[in-house]
């Protein structure tokens, strides 16, 4: 486990520049951030993968924060709160392992076609060629790729635990969803800007589509049990498996949906408590969630005057020139 | 009347004597005695015919102050309107709080709202506020009626009132119904500490909010209905617009204590001054509601606190808000019943004359609090 599903404190390392030698940095790199076995050995197999891992978890935690900013869970990240989440398998939980999936495929995948890997370029489309009018060219980004990787680093296939079952699970849904957002950009090229030749590549939805994608899928969690199969002792989901399960390399038993699945039902998050540090003090809008996120506790209000530029115009030649605006704006926040 | 002549007179003796005795028995605290009266059942004839004989006949008066039965008196026919007015403030109340852990309850007898109008929480404040909104309200609409003999209709405004449309028709007496609000219901408050002034703030905010309300309602005249004249007058707002407005004044309460401010040859506005607990936050307005104490827990039962607690209640398994299971039975979990209902369907009218239908069963599912 990696980035937000992992235990480590959720520093974003700075990778300076080390005065080892080049072909040894970004072994200390991977070194840094505190991966497991088989993650330090993809880590190590290529320069770059270091730099996107840490630029993956700083994308997944801002955009799990933006996400979650008018909840009362508000994707709080401190070292406790996250730890005490991450054993249980709320829908929280399931969000987290999927963005956190997506985050690390939607930025592997671009750091692929920036050129800063070594083992991976653009996205190529050789199957596609003179199939249509169009012709692929450009740089796609190189999805095929970092599934591939993302599926691998993150992979506990074998695990016999429901959780970790549904863990995995919970990742491939991150990735599914990368992949359904691909979109097909065009250019045209010909006399005067006319389509008489266009060029083609595939490019990935911004990572806000990817985030409000997920959210939704949060929204409809489904939970699922664990029954005991008295014949084997082993512990599977309440969904049967498709095929036979008893035989190796057998179905999954999780339900094969390309939605979160959850085991526990979330709490409030409206106390301070193990999972939250609770809604006490946070700022809300007062018509639209004020009500929910102080969990009916009501809410205090705050005055306080703001300076703003404003009425600003252009002057000749050529600088631009505001006046200051005071205006008082109220605040809102939970009462304790 | 003729029941009581039939009475022996020591049997009227010794009847009116327990009814004297009847406030000594209340209890040392006295805000918001007055609620009492909400079961009252009387006529409007009664009322009027009857001046002096039904404040002695119905106990619940007893409940009011001596300034109070005076002002009842001086106005024939509007303890009807008080009371219906009371009644009102109850449904709105508990209307407004039936998704949340306190909704409002309230008992048979003197205590209408139970303990909780002793402390100095937020629900303590929204009681007030719309008790009060409620007698002003309905007071102002007893004049309209013509339900009070004292007042009518608020006459003041006639004659033109813009370019193109003048006052008429009748305009609900709201200052009335604000004054009398003033007088009847903040003489049932005693003393001169931080509860007394947050009960009056709390009850003018109430009044203060009705008059907000109000809305200017327009008519057109004119041949085939054009708008050569309009008449517009003034109209109350319902009490469920004002019963909104301060639920939502409910969710910003200010938490307030005593200022300091002034000495003690201040003049005595600058005494009766309230100012947040926290500096930081905005000064309560006249339109605000006060509070001075945290509320209680209403998850569990108290009889300490008078909390019912939300055993038993029906909640939403599917909603993350305050109506929700997870908040409404505070973690507690809920349980879930189904159960068969049976209701007339495919109605149809048969010619000539009767209507029948068909009984269809299907099941609800119910949650409970546990």
């Amino acid at each position: 486990y990696f980035g937000l599903t992992g235990s480590e404190p959720l520093t974003i390392l700075p990778l300076t520049l080390e005065t080892e030698a080049a072909a040894q940095a970004h072994y200390k790199a991977c070194d840094r951030l505190k991966l497991e076995r088989k993650q330090r050995r993809m880590c190590r197999r290529d320069p770059g993968v270091a730099e996107t891992l840490v630029e993956a978890v700083s994308m997944s935690a801002l955009e799990c924060q933006y996400q979650f900013r008018f909840e009362r869970w508000n994707c709080t990240l401190e070292g406790r709160y996250r730890a005490s989440l991450l054993k249980r398998g709320f829908k929280e939980t399931a969000f987290l392992y999927a963005i956190s999936s997506a985050g690390l495929t939607h930025a592997l995948a671009k750091a692929c076609s920036a050129g800063r890997m070594e083992r991976c370029t653009c996205d190529e489309a050789p199957d596609l060629e003179n199939r249509e009018a169009w012709q692929w060219g450009g740089c796609g980004d190189n999805l095929k790729y970092s599934s591939k990787f993302v599926k691998e680093f993150l992979g506990r296939r074998s695990s016999k635990d429901l959780r970790a079952r549904v863990d995995f699970h919970n990742n491939l849904v991150g990735v599914k969803v990368i992949k359904a957002g691909v979109e097909t950009t065009c250019k045209c090229h010909g006399v005067s800007g006319s389509c008489t030749v266009r060029t083609c590549w595939r490019q990935l939805a911004p990572f806000h589509e990817v985030g409000k994608h997920l959210k939704h899928k949060y929204e409809t969690s489904l939970k699922v049990g664990s029954t005991t199969n008295e014949a084997t002792g082993e512990a599977g989901a309440i969904s049967p498996p498709r095929g036979r399960a008893s035989g190796s390399g057998g179905g999954d038993p999780l339900p094969r949906t390309p939605e979160l699945v959850h085991l526990d039902d979330s709490p409030s998050f409206c106390l301070a408590g193990r999972f939250s540090p609770g809604t006490a003090g946070r700022r809300c809008h007062r018509e639209k969630n004020c009500e929910s996120i102080c969990c009916g506790r009501g809410h205090n209000t705050q005055s306080r005057v703001v300076t703003r530029p404003c009425q600003c115009q252009v002057r000749w030649c050529c600088y631009v020139e505001c006046r200051q605006c005071t205006q008082r704006e109220e605040v809102y926040t939970c009462k304790g | 009347m003729g029941l009581w002549a039939l009475l022996p007179s020591w049997v009227s003796a010794t009847l009116l004597l327990a009814l004297t005795a009847l406030p000594a028995a209340l209890g040392a605290n006295s805000s918001g005695r007055w609620w009492g009266i909400v079961n009252i059942a009387s006529s409007t004839n009664l009322l009027t015919d009857s001046k002096s004989l039904q404040l002695v006949l119905e106990p619940s008066l007893q409940l009011l102050s001596r300034k109070q039965r005076r002002l009842i008196r001086q106005n024939p026919g509007i303890l009807h309107s008080v009371s219906g007015g009371l009644q009102s403030a109850v449904r709105e109340c508990k209307w407004q709080f039936r998704n949340r852990r306190w909704n409002c309850p309230t008992a048979p007898g003197p205590h209408l709202f139970g303990k909780i109008v002793n402390r100095g929480c937020r629900e303590t404040a929204f009681i007030f506020a719309i008790t009060s909104a409620g007698v002003t309200h309905s007071v102002a609409r007893s004049c309209s009626e013509g339900s009070i003999e004292s007042c009518t209709c608020d006459y003041r405004r006639r004659g033109p009132g813009g370019p193109d449309w003048h006052w008429g028709g009748c305009s609900d007496n709201i200052d009335f119904g604000r004054l009398f609000g003033r007088e009847f219901v903040d003489s049932g408050e005693k003393g001169r500490d931080l509860r007394f002034l947050m009960n009056l703030h709390n009850n003018e905010a109430g009044r203060t909010t009705v008059f907000s309300e109000m809305r200017q309602e327009c008519k057109c005249h004119g041949m085939s209905g054009s708008c050569t004249v309009r008449t517009c007058w003034m109209r109350l707002p319902t009490l469920r617009a004002v019963g909104d407005v301060l639920r939502d004044r409910f969710d910003g309460a200010s938490r307030v204590l005593y200022g300091n401010r002034g000495n003690n040859r201040a003049s005595r506005a600058e005494l009766l001054r309230l100012e947040p607990e926290d500096p930081a936050h905005k000064p309560p307005s006249p339109h605000d509601l006060v509070y001075f104490e945290k509320s209680p827990n209403f998850c569990t039962y108290s009889g300490r606190l008078g909390t019912a607690g939300t055993a038993g209640r029906a909640c939403n398994s599917s909603s993350p808000a305050l109506d929700g299971c997870e908040l409404l039975c505070c973690g507690r979990g809920h349980r879930t019943r189904t159960q068969r209902v049976t209701e007339r369907c495919n109605c149809t009218f048969h010619w000539c004359c009767h209507v029948s239908c068909r009984n269809c069963t299907h099941t609800r599912v119910l949650h409970e609090c546990l």
